[in-house]
């Protein structure tokens, strides 16, 4: 367990918490984390989890910066508009910690590249901007028995939970499919207070940096459902349900699939992003 | 006066809160349980700290000593600290514990508990296997099986 002189001063503040110690360090040092997407949710939880140490942090994102998206998205700033997320990101993660190891995929994520991206990788994290891809990550990370960390945002609401496969509910568990296209909001109703999607991408890392501690309890059957107005955080019981056409004890979908993709529009796309 | 053995050395006196309790922290952690680390600190903050920061953490001062404007530390460290949640309430145990143990320890007879551990209720058979972990949220309940 050897640390650098500039190691222990960068990690100092964790270090000397009971739960993380040189230990704990070494295990966040080691962590294989992908973050699906750059934006709202990514941004945040790829800054932090990059400043405290994870060692590889995989970024997934097809699509450039626009000035839009920099009322939430964290990473990127007014003169990266134009440029491809994953460079952006990039360049501002390796700036704020040269230890870590950040591997970008400029590239959607697909039926066919999925299995083979999060197989390189411990756990997942939902910053998807669309139902399609997080549901098609939900269903592949409980086809390849990979932790993913479900996070959602819109408006002044949020929502996540933790994603054990085996152990609690998966998202189809709880939302059995996507939304049809004719109930996902118009543009007028995809607003989101860029706020929200710093606390829910902040929930999120903070479960990923447990997992790797192997700390406390994770939001396993539990989720939270974040309402910024009233300020307040409600726990729902979630339970895993053996008619779940992935999870359940006789699934139905056995493979990933985006057939969904095709018909995305613009708006549907940028929500939750 | 016979010294103990001395299996460690670190010197902080270039260092300064909190690298100075990390460093010793770290080195800590690669000894083992009775071994004696030196450390050579700095007085005020340096003094003031660290040695209560090692306490806290389980560890047991054994020598203290003033050289000119430094200090001379002599650590014992303590058994590994097990940070646990018991029915909701912190809790630190010198060791780790197998559920066994653990009832016995608080003097209740494994008939008589049910343990909820991390959101998962044990089978009795168990409660031999299973090892209790810094971190472990336990739920010791009474199952009320009078005899």
């Amino acid at each position: 367990m050897d640390f650098s002189e500039e190691q222990i001063i960068r990690y100092s503040r964790q270090i000397v918490l009971p739960e993380v110690g040189g230990i704990g360090q070494k295990r966040i040092n080691e962590g294989r984390v992908l973050i699906i997407g750059t934006g709202g949710l990514g941004s945040p939880a790829a800054y932090y989890l990059v400043a405290a140490g994870v060692g590889t942090i995989g970024i997934i994102d097809y699509d450039v910066v626009d000035l839009s998206n920099l009322q939430r998205q964290i990473l990127h700033t007014t003169k990266d508009i134009g440029r491809l997320k994953v460079d952006s990101a990039k360049e501002k993660l390796i700036a704020l910690n040269p230890d870590c190891n950040i591997v970008s995929y400029h590239e959607r994520l697909t039926a066919q590249n999925i299995k083979e991206i999060i197989n390189d990788y411990d756990v997942i994290v939902d910053g998807a901007d669309n139902f399609a891809t997080r549901f098609m990550a939900n269903d592949a990370c409980v086809m390849a028995n990979k932790i993913f960390f479900h996070g959602g945002v819109l408006g002044f609401t949020g929502q996540t939970f933790t994603i054990v496969p085996g152990k609690g509910p998966c998202l189809r568990c709880v939302l059995r499919e996507p939304p049809p296209p004719v109930s996902v909001p118009t543009c007028s109703q995809t607003g989101v207070l860029g706020v929200l999607a710093g606390t829910i991408g902040l929930i999120q890392a903070t479960e990923v940096l447990k997992y790797l501690l192997g700390k406390g309890d994770l939001l396993v059957g539990r989720l939270i459902a974040y309402d910024a107005l009233d300020m307040r955080f409600r726990e729902i019981r979630v339970k895993k349900d053996p008619d779940c056409p992935v999870c359940g004890d006789n699934p139905t979908i056995t493979g990933p699939d985006d057939y969904e993709l095709a018909g995305i529009c613009r708006t549907e796309k940028e929500r939750g992003s | 006066m016979g010294e103990s053995k001395i299996n460690a050395m670190l010197d902080i006196t270039p260092d300064i809160c909190p690298v100075t309790f990390v460093k010793t922290k770290l080195k800590l952690e690669q000894l083992h349980k009775g071994d004696i680390l030196e450390v050579i600190l700095n007085g005020g903050e340096a003094i003031k700290n660290v040695p209560r920061s090692v306490k806290g953490e389980g560890h047991k001062i054994v020598m203290m000593e003033k050289i000119g404007e430094k200090y001379r530390l002599l650590i014992e460290k303590g058994g590994y600290a097990v940070n646990i949640k018991l029915n909701g309430e912190k809790e630190l145990l010198d060791k780790e514990y197998t559920v066994n143990e653990l009832i016995r320890e608080y003097e209740l007879s494994p008939d008589m508990v049910t343990i909820n551990l991390n959101g998962t209720v044990l089978l009795r058979e168990t409660f031999d296997n299973i090892i209790i972990k810094s971190g472990d949220s336990v739920d010791l309940l009474f199952s009320g099986k009078d005899k």
